[in-house]
């Protein structure tokens, strides 16, 4: 294994997957089979219930994670992607047919925050033009704030398309089957690789771990992994409200064996979270079935992998806490940044967030500030306030259990934006967007037009009049 | 938003000024038209302006490949001078049973073992160039520059017309700016790095690329030095041991014969003979490997090197960088009509609250203009104080 090279894929899209008869190979059998089942997944959503922007939306967030260069339709674009930008001019085309949109909802704000991202690129562009030494730059960078604006144009639909608690149940549903499939798809690559061949997308450990791990329908084994663990609200509202427990544990054994220090301590901020929040939910003597199961599996886990575990855990403290200059997560990487723009160099998502001859940054909120500069503060300080907003209004969902699984996503959302560059992800939002929404409708419908009536807080039960 | 308020407003969805729509926004967007467009016209003269006067930039380019430079092993090397001396010849000095004791992997696992040499990553040469170490090092030189009134020789801190001060820092300035001057680019299928000099003089543009590629060559052949050498002590220490250990076993095995001149083939003392021909044997094979690795390590540090080969030279470049006046303006222009919108869109929404009578807005404005009318204490003080006359104004 010492010699082990990683595999990365010889095809760029869809149609040079299909051209260079990679689907016929065995080591694009995952790939092959993730298609199908992708198409297949795609069918049944978009010939679901719901008008088709809603179907649109659902595919958007629950294919995200299905970013492997065979989802890559046309001009970079994957298919999720390509389901939201339809989705959002649908969606645009509604709006000018009078669709109203509430300021004070999750969609305006990230359109206020993409708009003002955009604003400070394009001045810090204009002023400073190493930025932007080429039009494909500034194109790419448009791109990059497009997406926002694709976000929250998808967030303002939602606010109003999604009218019932079944509406949003169908969009956790679905990212949870799509979930579902990218697991077995990893666990598909595994079986070829240990049949003895070397399928597409087979990556070594960055010297850490000591065995390979796969990018699965993703590009990359960070990617699934990072990707993946975003839907850990859904998977554990699949679990906690449709006592179906199969998903869950596929999810935590996929992260546990993908060795990815970055997905498995936003899985145990994810756990932590959501434990402290649904303590008594989940802390219960029906649990102890499952708990006996999990035990096992993880003493076999450790047993097997306990070396793996801990070059994960020096990886964690090494790049993570003590900010190796090789993680690109030290403070003087920021500084090196800061010092050669002090004005930032304008948003770049993560596609072109290293500039020139400057070290790679891979601290999120370091790679923020390089990016926005001065303007972090107020970008931070109303992403701060949106979720606190948000996080207050979840006491109308009525449903302790789904107001805490989407409460911890939240809250994991904002520990994660600020260690690791995702903010970028749709489905990082998503439990933001559905809280938002599923707290409206019940507010709604339930909301007395009283003037003595009092906002309930989180940890009591809503007024109901 | 106040509490009273929630189930009023839901109730008046329709008069809701927290309630939008897209032509509304875009009414709002055609009432501040003259804002937007003074604002994007503005901030795309301006973006075209400064670059207009900012002097032009000239940038040479040099391409290389990371490659390497292989030793060559040839019959002759496998039985260097040295091991022969140490009597690493098959057969000598021992039976010819006792060579079957030997063991390659008594040596495998030595620094001087050969694997073949990979060329360095290009990440390597990226780092490389982004280190500030590096890059002051480069900027440090005497840089040999072509202008139109001669050759000119002069450091970088001089070209860029730095001002006086301790060289040190004069060094470090340069570095700097040499350091954003500088950049990168890879292409991952062929290992082609792109090496690039934007600055505002031709000659020096050239001539810093070609200073940097140099420096990598130079730190190339002092990072083989450095393992070459670690190679070379190392071996050197092992060598020396072994000798001195095959000094031991032979002057065990001298003493043995000079006390034992007639011995019988099947005694003990025969037994006792092949044992220690074959410790001698053992320690002549070692040493013998030794000495050779040792050999070859010494070659081996003139030999195995990192290098790059330059796949394109640079050249002072004949004319300047497009400015991209248009490009830029644009970008000017679309941020500034942006900010415009930002501006015009939050103006128009405050006053549909203000309209709308917005509880909240209401508190903030009033809170606003009570700071606006603050009156600092001692002024405060100061007011209801009588005139007092100052000292010097009576004389």
């Amino acid at each position: 294994m010492s010699n082990f090279d990683e595999l990365r894929y010889p095809f760029g899209s869809l149609l040079e997957f299909l051209r260079g008869g990679y689907f016929t190979e065995r080591a694009g059998l995952h790939l092959t089979i993730a298609l199908i089942l992708f198409g297949i997944l795609s069918v049944h959503v978009l010939m679901g219930r719901g008008p088709l922007v809603q179907r649109l939306i659902t595919l958007f967030f629950a294919g995200s994670v299905y970013n492997n260069p065979v989802f890559t339709i046309v001009g970079g674009l994957h298919v999720n992607e390509i389901a939201g930008s339809l989705a959002a001019l649908w969606i645009l085309l509604l709006m000018l047919g009078g669709l109203r949109m509430d300021v004070r909802r999750v969609g305006i704000p990230l359109l206020l925050g993409g708009l003002a991202l955009f604003t400070h690129a394009a001045l810090v562009s204009a002023f400073d033009t190493t930025l932007v030494p080429d039009n494909g730059t500034a194109i790419m960078r448009g791109v990059l704030v497009a997406r926002i604006f694709v976000l929250g144009i998808i967030a303002i639909g939602m606010e109003s398309l999604y009218r019932t608690r079944e509406d949003f149940e169908v969009l956790m549903e679905a990212m949870v089957r799509f979930g579902v499939v990218a697991i077995l798809i990893y666990f598909i690559q595994t079986g070829v690789f240990l049949s003895g061949t070397r399928p597409y997308g087979t990556y070594w450990d960055a010297g850490f771990t000591g065995i390979p791990s796969f990018g699965a329908v993703s590009i990359e084994r960070g990617h699934f992994g990072k990707f993946l663990i975003l839907l850990f609200p859904c998977f554990a509202w699949v679990a906690l409200k449709r006592r179906r427990w199969i998903p869950m544990l596929l999810f935590c054994l996929v992260t546990l064996v993908n060795f990815s220090a970055s997905s498995m301590s936003f899985l145990a901020g994810y756990v932590v979270i959501t434990g402290v929040l649904l303590f008594r939910q989940v802390v219960r003597p029906s649990a102890v079935k499952w708990l006996i199961p999990a035990v096992a599996v993880g003493f076999i886990l450790v047993s097997r992998f306990g070396a793996q575990y801990g070059g994960l855990i020096e990886k964690i403290v090494s790049l993570g806490l003590h900010g190796d200059e090789g993680g690109g997560r030290s403070f003087s990487v920021l500084d090196a940044y800061l010092t050669a723009h002090p004005m930032g160099i304008g948003y770049s998502g993560s596609t072109l967030r290293n500039v020139g001859t400057l070290p790679q940054i891979n601290m999120g909120v370091y790679a923020l500030a390089s990016q926005l500069s001065f303007l972090i503060i107020p970008i931070l300080a109303a992403f701060l306030w949106l979720n606190l907003r948000v996080i207050r209004e979840s006491a109308w969902i009525g449903d302790r259990v789904v107001a805490g699984v989407l409460v911890a996503g939240m809250l994991m959302a904002v520990f994660i934006d600020l260690v690791d560059v995702l903010w970028f992800v749709p489905t990082i939002w998503a439990p933001m967007i559905i809280c938002s929404g599923l707290a409206h409708l019940r507010r709604g419908s339930e909301m007395p037009a009283r003037a003595d009536m009092v906002l309930p807080t989180w940890h009591s039960p809503p007024a109901t009049g | 938003m106040s509490r009273d308020r929630v189930g009023s407003e839901l109730a008046n969805g329709a008069s809701d000024p927290h309630y939008v729509t897209l032509l509304g926004l875009c009414n709002d967007l055609l009432r501040g038209r003259w804002t937007i467009a003074l604002m994007a016209l503005g901030c795309g003269l301006a973006a075209a302006l400064i670059l207009l006067v900012q002097p032009r930039t000239y940038t040479a380019r040099a391409l290389f490949v990371p490659d390497v430079v292989q030793p060559v092993r040839s019959g002759s090397e496998a039985m260097s001078p040295l091991s022969a001396l140490g009597g690493a010849a098959l057969g000598a000095g021992g039976s010819s049973r006792s060579t079957l004791l030997r063991s390659m992997s008594v040596t495998s696992g030595l620094p001087g073992n050969r694997t073949p040499l990979e060329p360095l990553d290009t990440a390597f040469y990226r780092i490389l160039l982004q280190s500030p170490a590096f890059v002051r090092a480069v900027a440090g030189n005497r840089f040999t520059i072509e202008t139109p009134a001669g050759t000119r020789t002069a450091t970088a801190a001089d070209i860029y017309g730095l001002p006086q001060g301790p060289a040190d820092r004069r060094v470090d300035d340069a570095g700097r700016r040499l350091a954003r001057e500088i950049a990168t680019t890879s292409n991952d299928s062929s290992d082609i790095v792109t090496l690039s000099v934007r600055t505002t003089d031709p000659g020096f543009a050239r001539a810093a690329v070609e200073r940097l590629l140099d420096a990598m060559l130079e730190q190339n052949r002092r990072m083989s030095d450095a393992r070459g050498a670690a190679q070379v002590a190392y071996l050197t220490r092992a060598t020396r041991e072994a000798r001195s250990e095959l000094n031991v076993a032979q002057d065990a095995f001298a003493r043995f014969l000079a006390s034992n001149r007639t011995f019988v083939p099947a005694s003990e003392v025969a037994l006792q003979f092949q044992r220690l021909d074959a410790d001698v044997v053992e320690k002549r094979q070692q040493y013998g490997d030794l000495a050779l690795q040792l050999e070859r390590a010494k070659l081996d540090a003139s030999r195995a090197t990192q290098l790059i080969s330059i796949v394109a030279r640079p050249e002072t470049p004949s004319r300047p960088d497009p400015r991209g006046v248009l490009r830029t303006a644009v970008i000017g222009m679309a941020g500034g009509a942006a900010l415009a919108v930002l501006i015009v869109l939050t103006g128009a929404h405050l006053r549909r609250l203000r309209t709308a009578g917005y509880g909240d807005l209401a508190t903030l404005d009033a809170g606003w203009r009570a700071a606006r009318r603050f009156t600092p204490p001692r002024r405060r003080a100061d007011a209801g104080r009588p005139a007092s006359v100052t000292p010097g104004g009576l004389g």
